[in-house]
């Protein structure tokens, strides 16, 4: 069935093609649907308790989302730039999407002075004069909700502050407001010394223009890498060429496909052709690879096609099953992020897993086929730098195996115990303008901004009484008042404002601006009739219609989220508290929610790699038939990861988007090697009798085609360094060093635990051409399911002889026995006088079972009538394959009890009747 | 130079005058002042007013207003208005007065602040008063004479024919004072009742309007308006002034009401029930 599945490129090369055609075609028309998100709504988790709560806040106090026009010049507060500010004022106003503006021109302001108080906006229109501009300065200066949040200390910045409303039916809604806004103020730039827009479309076009520039950049680049390496080590054009076919193909796949589901290309997704491209040429190698040594094993002279079809066939059948368990692998490294619940992780998650898991399709059907119909019928590649990477590692194995195995084993314990203490620092972030280079313009805008006026990070805390018009009352605003010195306690908060600031400052005012009365008012009916001043959408954000709701606006510049969400958690704990049992607090802000995001970053991190080991280890159980295989195949992965998340706590990388998929993208691709170590091993044992000689042979086999790849992969991430999405370069620094560490742990300590168990593979059993029915006759296997017969087979060494071959020879000595596996051995014995006493023996039979209790002289020839595959029992190996196939070799040590005692009873009996020796 | 003094309530209400034939040659200077003209106007008024300003959300803030409103001899335009609901604010006065050569005052009274006036800055008339979305402005009376009235084409809503005129400041004084560049103002050609008011700022852009509803006729030829509707389109907010109760009435106006110590005898709604329950000007 296998067989018949693997081998559909080969046999049907003109069907193959035209239905991978057809389906690039098909998909391809998905391509158009795909949509690009860089929104903040993907960083948010889906399960975040505060969400309905945020929705309703936002709808009751507006949004926390705003864009900032951000302006500083010298000589501000003049008449000429003030006019040209208000031009600005009203050119930004009659953009659709502009809900409100808040500016100098709709700012109100209350000042109070010998009696008389004027509430007013601070600048209905530009000024005429100077002195009324340095006038309106003034009163910018005095009042303190303005100075710092929307004009500088030293008045020479100020702010627009933007309320979006977006187009929900124009998906590109962020970018069109971001072309707006720019080719808007662009024709202003020249009249303000600086002069600049930030905010959620900027931070989303930007985010949109790396994620084009990178994709258009990176993807080439890993490619030119990839080719590079595998001529390189594999001196092959073929090699170099077919990955990226297969790799684009797959592309065009996934990319359509998501564009059918509606899934978006996101910030991470730069990495998807980058990804496919170098992991998706690891099968590829590891294919030709073996499809050179068929070409070295079924060499067929000067025919051509029958060598090229021989070495693809022998590729298929070594290279399919590992290759199929390697892509389902690394798919499930991939899809065990889409339980996370951030929608930006769960959509790479998808994408990541369809155009790995399409990679290993097409490369199954696709590159036999190629191989078989313009495959080079002689292996091209100069072996000399094969031959130095297999010399290499294996003297490198041997050294550290015989004399340093305890010393680099406790190194290694040492090394990791050193590794998880550093793990213990990794921090985690998810900070959307932390996913920029600090050297971003934008990064830089924002520091601008941040340096003159308070953070344009906002957050809210909203507090709900139980009784109606609670927020009129003073003892219930003094709480406020409260809460907002406890948040200036904290030190990291820029600002906070609310309906207390308003009413303290009214009170300042109506006494003549006398600092002693920046307090809230004593009595309800004061409070609600100094409110009268206020045009009630002056009051909007800080209070509900019904004052039973009110709302405290706090701004800041945090980008970590570990400081955010730590300090947020403290403040939520005091706020309650200080808000007492009647009234309910809710700090809430869509950037609190996308920085909350870690902690399900952290949880979803620990259960992708939980659920991922597990399955792997089952896998690797069926695989290899054997719980305890499958939990010992982790072991070599679970080294790089461990030395991964010290690598991020020693060099201080958070725990982002990014970083946070390393892990299982890199036990996915870890265990490839692992896979492709075990399968090697377990073909290899099958025909060797030494156990220590068949691992050498697995490593100085497998060494090549996996440095080559493990080489590929680390340069293909190394190129995402050059990404200029901070996620994504972290992303491809780890992911690059995890592969080198993976490479390392598969071909030190991999080979250290092979040696140390015995699997045998689900694929062996089940593909054993043998004549089970007729085996299972055989006095050897009697008590033994035909499973067990399987696996036994498989347990000990087998050997093929070809016809003619001598197996046994008299007088030498030897200590095994054997059994026919198929083919026909005939056996002379010379034990009547000169007259040798032939049996011819098929399969099932059993022969120099003597020697499998003590080495002594063989009394008989052995000769192979035809081609003979033949399975070798010695005591030695039996007693120590025990330990890993108690079962099968105990029942079979049965059996051959009882064949030798049968046969010495009956040796007896002869003895008895002429007083001959035994034979075997 | 000749002043007529409009009240806002007025600004809707109008003389009962057919506009004739030769309306069609008439400006928008003399469409104005004759409906001004023709206006039998009242110099002593006293309304019961429910103002309710409601936000974009369609919250509503419900209020209780007294307007008391008189012209005097000497061209001295005063007006008192006095919250009565909610209990937090009632209480709270606002006085103007406006005098013939152009000086205005305007005055508050916060029962809860104490037993004092504070002085409201006069010259920022185009502010916002008392958290509602009329401005000082517009509750004042206005000078024609500071205008330029354009008069545009004739319009027909619901086959009722409209003359449409657009009022424009005379100097960049005005305009900065009134907080707007210009007006559009909508008046029935049947009664030369003042339907609708347009205001555009300085970029041309309407950002409020003020239409008239629920027009009644009064007393033979005058026309008012029982619902007065502010929107402002900027702040997505409006405020809707329903007259309750109207009285045209010296005795319902008298001059001790405009002083400081009236105001701040902090008189209840319940003294005015009383009044009103006597009145022979009901509506």
């Amino acid at each position: 069935m296998f067989e018949k599945i693997f081998f559909v490129g080969m046999r049907y090369r003109v069907v193959t093609l035209l239905i991978l055609l057809l389906i690039t075609v098909l998909t391809s028309l998905g391509l158009p649907e795909l949509r690009v998100d860089t929104g903040l709504a993907s960083l948010v988790s889906g399960h975040d308790p505060h969400k309905a709560d945020y929705d309703k806040i936002t709808a009751e106090f507006g949004s926390d989302l705003q864009t900032v026009i951000y302006l500083h010049d010298a000589k501000l507060w003049t008449p000429e730039r003030l006019a040209t500010l208000e031009s600005l004022h009203y050119a930004l106003k009659e953009l659709p999407f502009v809900e409100r503006l808040e500016d100098v021109f709709t700012l109100q302001v209350i000042a109070g002075k010998d009696g008389a108080v004027a509430a007013h906006i601070l600048l209905k229109e530009a000024p005429d004069s100077i002195e009324a501009a340095q006038k309106a300065k003034q009163e910018a200066l005095y009042n303190p909700l303005i100075k710092g949040n929307f004009v500088s200390s030293d008045g020479k910045s100020t702010a627009i502050i933007l309320s979006i409303h977006p187009d929900p039916h124009d998906p590109d809604f962020d970018h069109h407001a971001y072309v707006a806004l720019e080719q808007l103020i662009s024709a202003y730039q020249p009249q303000f010394d600086e002069l600049f827009q930030m905010g959620a479309p900027r931070l989303h076009a930007e985010l949109k223009t790396i994620l084009f520039h990178d994709m258009r950049f990176l993807a080439p680049l890993s490619a030119s890498v990839l080719m590079l390496v595998v001529v390189f080590f594999l001196r092959s054009g073929t090699a170099a060429v077919l990955p990226l076919i297969t790799s684009l193909l797959s592309l065009i796949w996934t990319f359509g496909i998501m564009g059918w589901w509606g899934v978006p290309l996101n910030i991470l997704s730069v990495m998807l052709p980058s990804l496919v491209i170098v992991m998706g040429s690891t099968e590829s190698t590891h294919m030709i690879t073996s499809y050179f040594q068929g070409l070295i094993r079924h060499n067929h002279g000067e025919d051509k096609a029958q060598t090229v079809a021989s070495a693809t066939r022998y590729m298929m059948l070594h290279m399919a099953v590992p290759t199929v368990l390697t892509v389902a692998t690394t798919a499930l490294g991939f899809a065990s992020n889409i339980l996370n619940n951030i929608g930006l992780i769960q959509d790479f998650a998808v994408a990541s897993t369809l155009a790995i898991s399409f990679n290993g399709i097409i490369t199954l059907l696709f590159v036999p086929l190629i191989l078989q119909t313009f495959g080079p019928g002689f292996d091209t590649r100069h072996n000399s730098q094969r031959y130095r990477i297999s010399q290499m590692f294996t003297h490198l194995f041997q050294v550290i195996k015989e004399r340093f195995y305890y010393l680099f084993l406790f190194a290694i314990v040492l090394l990791c115990a050193f590794f998880i203490q550093q793990a213990s620092r990794i921090h985690v972030s998810n900070d959307p303008m932390s996913y920029l280079q600090p050297s971003h313009p934008l990064i830089k805008d924002n520091e601008t901004i941040h340096r003159h006026l308070s953070g344009m990070k906002i957050f809210f805390i909203t507090l709900e009484a139980t009784r109606e018009k609670a927020f009129l009352d003073p003892k219930y605003i003094d709480r406020m008042v409260e809460i907002q010195s406890f948040i200036n306690s904290q030190g990291v908060f820029d600002r906070s404002t609310s309906l207390a600031d308003y009413l303290a400052l009214t009170n300042r005012e109506l006494h003549d601006g006398n600092p002693e009365y920046y307090v809230v008012p004593r009595t309800r009916d004061l409070v609600a009739q100094y409110l009268m001043f206020f045009h009630r959408t002056v009051l909007e954000p800080y209070v509900s219609h019904d004052y039973r709701r009110a709302n405290i606006i706090v701004r800041h510049n945090i980008s970590d989220s570990d400081t955010l969400n730590r300090h947020i958690e403290e403040l939520r704990e005091a706020a309650q508290n200080i808000a007492g049992v009647d009234v309910h607090v809710l700090v809430n802000g869509e950037n609190l929610m996308v920085n909350a995001a870690t902690e399900d970053l952290l949880w979803a991190q620990i259960e992708s790699l939980l659920i991922l080991l597990l399955v792997i280890a089952l896998l690797m159980s069926i695989m290899f038939t054997s719980l305890k295989g499958g939990l010992v195949a982790l072991v070599p992965n679970l080294i790089p990861i461990t030395l991964m998340f010290g690598m991020m706590g020693l060099m201080d990388i958070s725990l982002n988007p990014g970083t946070v998929m390393v892990a299982v993208v890199a036990i996915g691709i870890a265990i490839d090697g692992t896979i492709h170590l075990f399968s090697r091993y377990n073909t290899l044992t099958r025909k060797a009798s030494d156990y220590d000689s068949a691992v050498l042979h697995t490593v100085r086999e497998e060494s090549t085609p996996m440095v080559v790849t493990s080489l590929a992969l680390a340069l293909g991430f190394a190129i995402l360094i050059f990404s200029d999405f901070t996620l994504v370069a972290q992303f491809g620094a780890l992911a690059a060093a995890t592969v080198l560490f993976a490479l390392f742990s598969n071909l030190i300590i991999t080979p250290m635990i092979m040696a140390r168990v015995r699997l045998v593979s689900l694929h062996q059993i089940l593909s054993l051409p043998l004549n089970i029915s007729k085996l299972a006759t055989s006095p050897l296997f009697q008590g033994l399911s035909h499973y067990e017969i399987r696996k036994a087979i498989l347990i000990f060494e087998s050997v093929h002889y070809h016809q003619g071959d001598v197996l046994m020879k008299r007088g030498e000595t030897g200590c095994s026995m054997f059994m026919v596996l198929s083919g026909e051995v005939e056996v002379v014995c010379h034990t009547v006088g000169d007259h040798p006493l032939t049996n011819t023996l098929s399969e099932g039979s059993i022969f120099g079972e003597i020697g499998y209790t003590r080495e002594l002289p063989r009394t008989v020839n052995a000769r192979a009538l035809k081609d003979v595959e033949v399975l070798i029992f010695n005591y030695r190996r039996m007693k120590r394959d025990l330990q890993f196939f108690p079962q099968i070799v105990a029942k079979l040590n049965f059996n051959i009890s009882r064949i030798l005692g049968e046969r010495l009873a009956d040796v007896v009996q002869r003895m008895k009747g002429c007083g001959k020796p035994p034979s075997d | 130079m000749i002043t007529i003094l409009l009240l806002s309530a007025m600004l809707i209400g109008a003389s009962e005058v057919q506009a004739g034939a030769d309306s069609a040659d008439w400006s928008g200077h003399k469409i104005i002042l004759t409906s001004l003209q023709k206006h039998q106007y009242y110099p002593y008024v006293f309304e019961q007013q429910t103002m309710i300003l409601m936000d974009q959300h369609g919250h509503r803030d419900v209020r209780s207003v007294r307007r008391f409103s008189r012209l005097d001899e000497d061209g001295t335009a005063r007006f008192v208005l006095v919250f009565d609901y909610p209990e937090e604010v009632s209480g709270v006065s606002l006085l103007v007065e406006q005098q013939p050569e152009q000086v205005r005052s305007s005055q508050i009274y916060l029962p809860a602040f104490g037993k004092r006036l504070i002085r409201s800055d006069s010259s920022r008339a185009s502010q916002y008063f008392m958290g509602s979305d009329f401005s000082l402005r517009q509750i004042m009376p206005e000078k024609i004479e500071d205008y330029h009235y354009q008069r545009g084409k004739d319009l027909s809503i619901q086959k009722t024919p409209y003359f449409r005129l657009t009022a424009l400041p005379l100097n960049a004084l005005i305009a900065r004072n009134d907080g707007y560049a210009k007006r559009e103002l909508l008046l029935r050609q049947d009664n030369l009742c003042m339907v609708r008011v347009d205001y555009f700022n300085h970029r041309g852009r309407l950002f409020k309007r003020l239409s008239a509803h629920d027009l009644q006729q009064i007393n033979g030829p005058m026309w008012r308006a029982n619902m007065l509707l502010m929107e402002d389109f900027e702040r997505h907010h409006k405020t809707l002034i329903k007259i309750e109760n109207r009285v045209f009435s010296r005795d319902y106006v008298p001059r001790y009401i405009f002083t400081a110590k009236w105001l701040m005898g902090n008189h209840k709604i319940t003294q005015i029930n009383r009044l009103l329950q006597q009145g022979t000007g009901k509506n």
